[in-house]
């Protein structure tokens, strides 16, 4: 028998299609990967080096973007809550030229702290003491200021984290002292592997890097970047472009540096890292250099951190929001 | 408690006692070897002093002149296994067959001759006694073959990974023998083979405890023969054999009349004080062991032909030495946590049988252990730090401090994974535990199987690095035969058996101090970079230079008065050619040439040139006008450097 009632507001065919709509239409539109990349021509004083209160308003500009707040010390609040120890990735392998910038490192402390943030519960850190002073900065393990640290004097931890092609011994602060890591790589070519930028950074926390170089990093960049450790505390990326360089890396080359003025700022690793070698790339074709593929050191290790076993990011362009402030 | 009853508590204590020790691993493990008066004697006539705790074998040795025999009868512990076994009941030795075998017979005196032929042998600076010392042989069947049997038979429960070792079945037979020769006549091995028990037996020539026989309490029962451990006739009618007696107070307690008892006595009667020896046969007994060693050393072992795997543990003294020292115990085969050390068979010659030697395809040396060091009881193997094995530190103390090396290991190219099949593998690296590492790895372009041209790193190693641990030989994954193995070339303790290597020499100076170049000032120390290394110092950037050949690198950092500050690296290539060949790798596009070395580019704030089998690179960190000028001026003087370093 057929009901001649009015049919009632919410059907049962209403509640399955808005069941359905919400995970079909999530998948429809896949969430994008932020990259804010905040540049400034005006960021180096009058002897060549960056400007240190220019770099802290590109910092702040850059990190409020991404965050979208209206203030650059509610944008770091988002990264670190008072009482949590953040280690600060540097990159000095190649000492001072092509270094992760002390203006930058400085300014970072500064607005940690302005969050909340002790300075003891800062630790800049990378492999050597030696990289942290050729770098620039002054190592201190003291406990009343920002300590800075090399893995050698902190030490590894005695636990091998293992994954995929990849078996490492994680330093000390990464493992052990830091609740939160902000990596913050250079913008620069790599002889090897292509590119190093924030998935390669990484590679300052484990004790064999020298061990994951062959077939261009791949599969072991990304494989480093899988361990619990340094996935769980990685908590933003900023890639110093300062100086970035685009070719005869990780050493310092001051041929092939140019003044790019500006930072990456990205949680994605993966989208940071795809945008910084497309960056890369065309800095190549400008100064009429092959590109990276025809040298056989294409990063083909950010498509495999981007594939399917790894998920650490998207390296699909589509899938990345680009903002430039 | 009656005196038996005593001893029998005292050896209860004294075996409960050994076998705790046997299971330390530390230098207390050898309080029963020390208090050994033949292992002290050896040691005095072998080396003409006596090594650390030896001396506590006077606490034996002067009660002995006193008591006689109380060791074997009260503290021994192989003594004491024999006495648990003799106890049993077997048909062979039941009734008036056991009272016989227990009067004294004449072949009991051949354990004196065994102990004059192994004193001779110390004399020729052999310590073969160790072979037949009764502490030793126990220590090493024990803890060599009968604990590791019961541990695999239990399942392990003793430990993660069963020992086992070399050589395990022949000692647990020889200890079983001997030990089942007690079902025949009891004590056989404690009277008529155990150098240790003639030592004391002499000894107690003096011993003024002595035994008194009533003959007019004797109904002639020889209930005191039933027990007897030591044969030395107790019976009245028949002299008591002093130097035979064990003191095990059985025929005291045995005899119904109590016509038998030990008494404080100057002048005993019917007793034989002196052990029975005749003189040819002492002779013989010293010319058959002073003519055995020349015998044995005529053989393999001390010859001018050291067996390749004759791998000793670290800080074990010249093979002479060694032997001269060495009782084969076995206390640190026992203790060694990796398993590394076994039983020589044939490595050290005849005369070197079942001392240790390392066999690192079943366990590697670990670099900071000590502990065969601590345990061994004679100095065969000298107590050592790990500060002084500076295996995964830096030797300390003076410049020349060099770690302990027990060998060195070579590659077999032809069962390489990656030298023969193409196959990346880098297992030997990872587990060389130098610092920095003796094995290094190399990129290298090969053809594999299917002709298609790949790049693996292929294994080297630096002989004046390895230590000879073994630890790339155990891990090796070509299972049977390795393709990394350690020979005992290159050891510390031998001036001989070693490769002839010129010491590394002090870093070169290749770079100019202060001053030498006009208006500059080097602000730090040179820093040097072996090939396998220099990825710490550019890593990522190392394999650039490892395939092009570089053999070392030295930096250094240096102010010029105008505020310039510069990194100036200096990498020694294989050939002029491979420097060439590199410097004409790097793109020149923006650079231009000037005249500096061979050959030389400047590309303003950065200049490298190459100059015979050098490459160098000179950068700096500003950009100036003057910069260029002062980098070429720096060059000039490193090149000045490299041309005095050359004539």
């Amino acid at each position: 028998m057929l009901r001649n009632g009015p049919k009632p507001g919410f059907t049962r065919r209403d509640l399955l299609r808005a069941g359905l709509a919400g995970p079909l239409a999530a998948r429809a539109a896949p969430e994008k990967s932020k990259v804010v990349i905040a540049r400034d021509a005006s960021l180096r004083g009058a002897g060549g080096s960056a400007d240190s209160g220019r770099v802290l308003k590109l910092l702040d500009r850059a990190v409020q973007s991404f965050y979208a707040s209206d203030s650059p010390l509610d944008a770091w609040k988002k990264v670190a809550r008072p009482g949590e120890v953040v280690g600060l990735k540097v990159n000095c392998l190649s000492g001072r030229g092509a270094a992760t910038s002390t203006v930058l490192v400085d300014a970072l402390c500064e607005r940690l702290q302005q969050a909340g943030i002790r300075q003891q519960d800062i630790v800049i850190w990378d492999r050597l003491n030696s990289d942290l002073e050729s770098a620039g900065f002054r190592v201190t393990s003291r406990k009343d200021r920002v300590r800075c640290v090399g893995n050698d004097a902190s030490g590894y931890d005695t636990d091998l984290a293992v994954y995929g092609s990849a078996g490492s011994l994680l330093s000390n602060t990464l493992a052990k002292t830091c609740d939160a890591v902000i990596n913050l790589p250079v913008l620069k070519d790599h002889g090897i592997v292509g590119v190093t930028l924030a998935l390669k950074n990484l590679f300052g926390a484990i004790h064999n890097p020298n061990k994951y170089h062959t077939n261009a990093g791949d599969p072991y960049v990304a494989d480093v970047n899988m361990f619990p450790a340094i996935r769980r505390k990685v908590r933003l990326t900023i890639c110093d472009g300062i100086t970035a360089q685009y070719e005869g890396g990780p050493s310092y080359m001051p041929q092939w540096s140019w003044p790019y003025n500006g930072l990456i700022v990205a949680r994605d690793p993966v989208a940071l890292d795809q945008t910084g070698w497309q960056i890369l790339e065309r800095k190549r074709a400008e100064k009429g250099m092959k590109p990276l593929r025809a040298l056989n050191r294409e990063p083909v290790y950010i498509a495999t951190a981007a594939d399917a076993r790894h998920r650490l990011g998207t390296n699909d362009p589509n899938l990345i929001d680009v903002v430039e402030v | 408690m009656t005196l038996p009853r005593l001893r029998r508590l005292s050896q209860i204590l004294s075996f409960g006692l050994f076998a705790v020790l046997l299971c330390l691993a530390d230098s207390t493990a050898r309080a029963f070897l020390e208090i050994d008066p033949l292992i002290a004697l050896t040691n005095a006539l072998t080396t003409h002093a006596l090594y650390r705790g030896l001396l506590w074998s006077l606490a034996i040795l002067i009660p002995t002149f006193f008591l006689g025999r109380f060791f074997c009868g009260w503290i021994c512990p192989l003594g004491t296994l024999h006495h648990l076994v003799s106890n049993l009941r077997w048909e062979s030795k039941s009734g008036r067959r056991r009272i016989e075998s227990n009067r004294y017979q004449r072949w009991q005196a051949f354990k004196y001759y065994l102990l004059f032929a192994l004193l001779a042998a110390a004399l020729c600076r052999s310590a073969l006694a160790g072979i037949f010392d009764p502490i030793a042989l126990a220590v090493r069947s024990l803890a060599l073959a009968i604990l590791p049997a019961l541990n695999h038979a239990l399942g392990a429960p003793l430990s993660v990974k069963p020992a086992h070792f070399r050589q395990a079945f022949p000692l647990g037979v020889i200890l079983v023998v001997i030990l089942a020769l007690n079902l025949r006549i009891t004590r056989f091995w404690c009277r008529a083979l155990c150098p240790l028990g003639a030592l004391l037996g002499l000894a107690s020539r003096w011993s003024i405890l002595g035994l008194e026989k009533h003959a007019g309490h004797c109904d002639e029962c020889n209930r005191c023969l039933l027990h007897c451990q030591g044969g030395d006739d107790p019976i009245p009618g028949a002299p008591w054999r002093k130097a035979e007696c064990h003191l095990c107070m059985n025929c005291v307690a045995d005899c119904p009349e109590n016509g038998i008892r030990f008494r404080f006595l100057l002048r005993p009667r019917d007793t034989v004080e002196r052990a029975d020896l005749k003189r040819r046969k002492v002779l013989a007994g010293l010319a058959g062991g002073a003519a055995a060693i020349p015998m044995l050393r005529a053989n393999t072992g001390l010859s001018a032909e050291p067996h390749e795997r004759l791998i000793r543990p670290p800080a074990s003294l010249d093979e002479k030495q060694f032997l001269s020292r060495c009782i084969r115990c076995g206390e640190c085969m026992r203790v060694c946590p990796s398993n590394a050390l076994h039983p020589a068979v044939t490595e050290a010659g005849w005369e070197g049988l079942w001392t240790p030697v390392v066999v690192p395809r079943v366990g590697y040396c670990e670099p900071s252990c000590t502990l065969c060091g601590q345990v061994c009881p004679t100095g065969a193997i000298w107590e050592f730090t790990s500060k002084e094995k500076a295996w995964s530190e830096p030797p300390s103390g003076t410049p020349d401090a060099r770690p302990i090396r027990i060998g060195t290991a070579f590659y077999d190219r032809g069962r390489c994974l990656p030298w023969a099949m193409a196959t990346d593998c880098i297992v030997c690296e990872e587990w060389c535990p130098t610092s920095p590492k003796a094995v290094y790895l190399r990129p290298a372009e090969v053809t594999d199987a299917a002709g298609n041209s790949r790049q693996v790193r292929q294994p080297y190693l630096d002989p004046e690095r390895c230590v000879g641990c073994g630890a790339c030989e155990y891990a090796c994954p070509v299972k049977d035969r390795p393709a990394v193995y350690v020979t005992s070339v290159g050891e510390s303790r031998s001036k001989t058996n070693q490769i002839l290597l010129a010491h590394p020499a002090r870093p070169p100076s290749w770079l100019p101090e202060s001053d030498e170049a006009p208006g500059w000032k080097k602000t730090g120390e040179t820093r040097a970079f072996e090939a396998a290394d220099l990825w710490q110092y550019v890593d990522g950037d190392a394999e650039r230079y490892l395939r092009a050949g570089v053999r070392r690198t030295l930096t250094a950092v240096y102010r010029h008065r105008d505020g310039i500050e510069a990194v100036a690296d200096v990498h020694l290539m294989a050939s002029p050619a491979a420097a060439t060949a590199f410097f004409e790798s790097e793109p020149s596009a923006g650079s231009r040439t000037i005249a500096l070395g061979d050959e030389g580019r400047s590309y303003g704030q950065s200049v490298t040139f190459r100059r015979g089998p050098f490459f160098l690179r000179l950068t700096a960190y500003q950009d100036s006008p003057q910069t260029e000028a002062a980098l070429v001026s720096l060059g000039r003087a490193i090149e000045a450097r490299l041309t005095l370093a050359a004539s």
